[in-house]
């Protein structure tokens, strides 16, 4: 009988291989990490939407950054600040636009870090507070509308004017019709998903950065030099509250799902870091730059300033990749709340909300020309709700998880297969309705926004603690998270196909 | 996998150099119009940096894998930044403050986005790293 050597060498090493880092002595990349063989999950909607990220597709801080930075480099960021021009003096504007970032910077730092942790979605993250409808609902109300499809429609729109502006005579570039082309190409990327997402932002963050440059120093030259703009008054005087509020509505929402961002970061403080510089350095950069821009032109003529200065490629540039960045961001993260609830993939739901929102878009433009007022009412309504969802979300992962139930912060929000999640849980609801109408309508002083979150916060934290100290639960229903993560049971069926592949 | 970090080397040193040019010809504008200077400077540091940076991360990295990430990521920024010179430096705007100082930043600017999306295809090719990691 005659012994297998070669048999026992080989399971030896096998055993070796797996069970020893060999990669770190050797410099060799294992065949399968610990990670990747942990990963049991099926993911049926593309991109992880209902599922946790796995560890090859994780990316870097940097990557995060450009990511966030690209989804504000765009025209609306500007006209932000523009309005900030028309209120302030440029010391009073500075001021402003540092505070109002400051809030922006720690509520979006606090969720980016969520996100990392997690490796889920906003609207996956907020199956625990909310339910996992809850989730649905809340988030079509944060992003499935408002940053889905409603944003979405507002910046193709203002794509379509920035396009009449540079062109006027053109039929291709009147409102209506650069509003349809304009929400086509935006939808490429978005459907392609964190990739196509991350090579724009890649290929444009620092080309926007330094055409928005180019376009406030041309523009305070035109407009008469700096000493103009050091003096200048503002045409609309407001006080300091109403400012910060602007400039944290302005990109509040924003600031609430960077998860759909980080949960790709490698690094959770890295991923909130690449929110909150993005927002203190850039955006304060932003909206001083077209603050000044109105002080010395009178008016945030952006791309205006460009074409005065003879940088006209520049200036078609700076709006198309601009809005492009930042819209396929509202499209892929409004798409990625209706995966809950829908039979369909996300990318199909790309399309499907991005013909929508361009049909929108393109019919606003077609009736309402280049009224300025919707994106006014827009931001005044973003400003006001979409905090309380937020402060929610914070309570329960930091407040009720963490410090009251000493919960390991990657285990928060953890997803395991066979574990219940409610379908509907009351506490998140009643936090967010309660922080939502009193900040917003009730009390008037201070900071609406900020009201809203601080609000919903508090409430959310008191409840979720009291109630779980008496031994009540405020739920509905209960999902059992499968393989497939927090798909719909309708997707069953799409589960085999994708084991089938 | 070492001619690819000599190529990635040489551009981002090439980068160094030329955007040095640049922060000296911009700081030469400003006494001339410190409106055209100012974005001059900005684009000329924001390459002179990235680069200056990509070149001392990427010493200490060996790893393939790595080391095509970093990489990618610092001639994306300089790439980029090309994009923009492209645009923007041949423009009557800074033409008429020094014709000849805009054109020679036009041409730097073209190498650095063309030479730049070249190294980004070839790293990923090489190293499989993504080409937005």
């Amino acid at each position: 009988m005659f012994l297998d050597l070669s048999a026992i060498y080989t399971t030896a090493v096998n055993e070796r291989y797996i069970n020893y880092p060999l990669h770190l002595i050797q410099g060799v990349k294992p065949l399968t990490t610990a990670e990747e063989r942990k990963y049991e999950w099926i993911d049926v909607m593309g991109d992880y939407s209902l599922v946790p990220v796995p560890e090859e597709a994780l990316r870097t801080t940097t990557a995060i950054f450009f990511v966030f930075t690209g989804v504000l480099a765009c025209i609306a960021a500007l006209w932000g600040g523009a309005v900030l021009g028309l209120q302030y003096t440029l010391r009073d504007m500075v001021v402003v636009a540092i505070v109002g970032c400051l809030i922006q910077g720690v509520i979006g730092f606090l969720t980016a870090y969520m996100g990392a942790a997690s490796r889920l979605s906003t609207y996956a993250n907020m199956s625990w507070p909310y339910g996992r409808y809850g989730a649905f609902l809340w988030g079509l109300a944060l992003a499935g509308i408002t940053c889905g499809i409603g944003w979405f429609a507002v910046e193709t729109w203002l794509f379509g004017i920035m396009m009449h502006d540079l062109v006027p005579d053109n039929p291709l570039m009147s409102v209506g019709v650069a509003s349809i082309w304009g929400g086509l190409l935006m939808m490429t990327t978005a459907a392609i998903g964190i990739k196509g997402i991350a090579f724009l932002s890649y290929l444009t963050v620092p080309f926007w950065i330094v055409l928005a440059s180019i376009s406030f120093a041309s523009g305070i030259m035109v407009g008469g030099g700096w000493e103009k703009v050091l003096t200048a008054q503002p045409a609309q005087p407001a006080p300091f509250g109403v400012g910060v509020a602007q400039v944290v509505g302005l990109y509040i929402a924003g600031a609430t799902i960077t998860a759909d961002i980080s949960r790709f970061a490698k690094s959770r403080v890295g991923a909130g870091l690449a929110w909150f510089v993005q927002v203190m350095v850039v955006e304060v950069f932003f909206l001083v730059g077209a603050g000044i821009l109105v002080l010395a032109m009178g008016g945030a003529r952006i791309t205006e300033a460009l074409l005065a200065v003879g940088v006209g490629l520049g200036a078609y540039l700076l709006a198309v990749l601009g809005q492009w960045t930042t819209n396929d961001n509202n499209l892929y993260s409004g798409a990625l709340n209706f995966t809950l609830i829908s039979p369909v993939s996300r990318r199909a739901l790309v399309i499907i909300l991005g013909v929508l929102g361009t049909a929108v878009a393109a019919y606003v433009g077609f009736v309402a020309g280049a009224s300025f007022d919707p994106f006014i009412s827009f931001l005044t309504l973003l400003g006001s709700f979409v905090p309380a969802v937020a402060g929610t979300l914070i309570a329960d992962f930091y407040i009720y998880r963490g410090l009251y139930k000493k919960i390991p912060v990657t285990e928060r929000y953890k997803l395991r297969i066979g574990d219940r999640i409610p379908e509907i849980n009351l506490t998140g609801w009643i936090s967010t309705a309660i922080g939502g109408v009193l900040g917003t309508w009730v009390i008037t002083a201070g900071i609406p926004s900020l009201n809203s979150l601080l609000i919903s916060l508090i409430v959310y934290s008191i409840l979720a603690i009291v109630f779980d100290k008496a031994g009540v639960h405020l739920t509905i229903g209960k999902y059992e998270v499968r393989e497939y993560g927090l798909a719909p049971k309708w997707a069953v069926r799409r589960v085999s196909e994708a084991r089938k592949r | 996998m070492e001619s690819l970090k000599r190529y990635v080397n040489v551009y981002l040193i090439f980068s160094i150099i030329t955007s040095l040019i640049g922060v000296v010809l911009g700081a030469l504008l400003v006494n001339v119009d410190p409106y055209s200077a100012f974005p001059w400077l900005l684009a000329t540091l924001l390459a002179f940096l990235t680069s200056l940076v990509g070149v001392i991360r990427l010493r200490g990295i060996s790893e393939p894998y790595r080391y095509g990430v970093v990489s990618i990521q610092h001639i994306w920024w300089v790439a980029s930044v090309g994009f923009a010179g492209v645009m923007f430096y041949p423009a009557d705007y800074f033409r008429r403050v020094g014709g000849v100082e805009s054109t020679i930043m036009s041409v730097i600017s073209a190498i650095w986005l063309v030479w730049g999306l070249y190294l980004i295809y070839a790293v990923h090719k090489e190293t499989k790293a993504p080409v937005a990691p």
